[in-house]
């Protein structure tokens, strides 16, 4: 393992950088993509060591490796349309339930209220511990 | 031209490793779909197709490397509330495509079939390039 000591990256005709700073909370610490149809199924992730159906509309994903803090990330979400039915995706309930190590995601459509959706994409950026 | 090897970075000796490869948006963009599909900022997107009202397609210049990958769209709020827009992954395009993303925009409020063609329309996908 080598290892390289950095401020800012800069292109070889010096046309773009980028700080330091930037590179560790500009990079997705975890991401997935589940299908709720049947249970709860996490197609692609990254960062992810299992998922939990905890109810309909309502999932929850374990980290491999925690955040620092159970409020010192951010979590931005996106979820399918199906047949016109739109789904929103809520990442967070009250601010009570996700963990440094647990994402909880909600998914609530436009005709049944909270209810599983086909697809939804999750992604959080913070610090890890 | 030069090339870095490196899957991780780190702050400091003690910092937990930041994983780059897997972490970093691999393409996202911003158009303005009204009343004709422009760019307004892309990274890593060759080209649009406009399927319908409130319905896009955007190509990545370097494709995924496979449909297992996940992707995020983004609407508006409209002005005083008016013309909110919630956007989505289209079902048509299901299963996912390496070599793009189709993205669905509608009006909140106007029901089933609400689609509708908006001024900011926001996506972006996260995985591995081939």
């Amino acid at each position: 393992m080598s290892t390289m000591k950095f401020t800012t990256l800069t292109a070889l005709d010096g046309s773009k950088s980028v700080e330091q700073e930037t590179i560790f909370s500009g990079t997705a610490k975890t991401w997935g993509r589940a299908n709720q149809s049947s249970g709860i199924v996490l197609e692609a992730d990254f960062n992810v060591s299992s998922a939990t159906d905890v109810a309909a509309g309502n999932y929850s994903t374990a980290l491999s490796s925690a955040f620092s803090g159970s409020d010192e990330y951010s979590t931005t979400v996106s979820g399918v349309e199906v047949n016109n039915n739109t789904t929103v995706v809520i990442g967070n309930y009250d601010d009570t339930t996700s963990t440094a190590s647990a994402i909880y995601v909600w998914t609530i459509t436009n005709t049944t209220g909270a209810g599983d959706a086909t697809y939804s994409s999750f992604n959080a950026f913070g610090d890890l511990a | 031209m030069s090339r870095l090897n490196a899957a991780t970075v780190a702050r400091n000796a003690t910092d937990t490793e930041t994983n780059l490869m897997s972490g970093l948006a691999k393409a996202w963009f911003n158009i303005d779909a009204d009343p004709a599909i422009s760019e307004i900022a892309s990274f890593n997107v060759t080209s649009y197709t406009d399927n319908a009202v409130g319905d896009y397609t955007a190509t990545y210049t370097n494709a995924m490397s496979s449909a297992n990958y996940t992707a995020f769209a983004a609407g508006r709020m409209g002005t005083n509330g008016t013309n909110t827009t919630v956007c989505a992954l289209n079902n048509s395009a299901l299963p996912f495509n390496a070599a793009s993303m189709r993205l669905r925009q509608a009006a909140t409020g106007s029901g089933a079939g609400g689609n509708s063609d908006e001024d900011s329309h926001c996506g972006m996908a996260m995985g591995d390039l081939a």
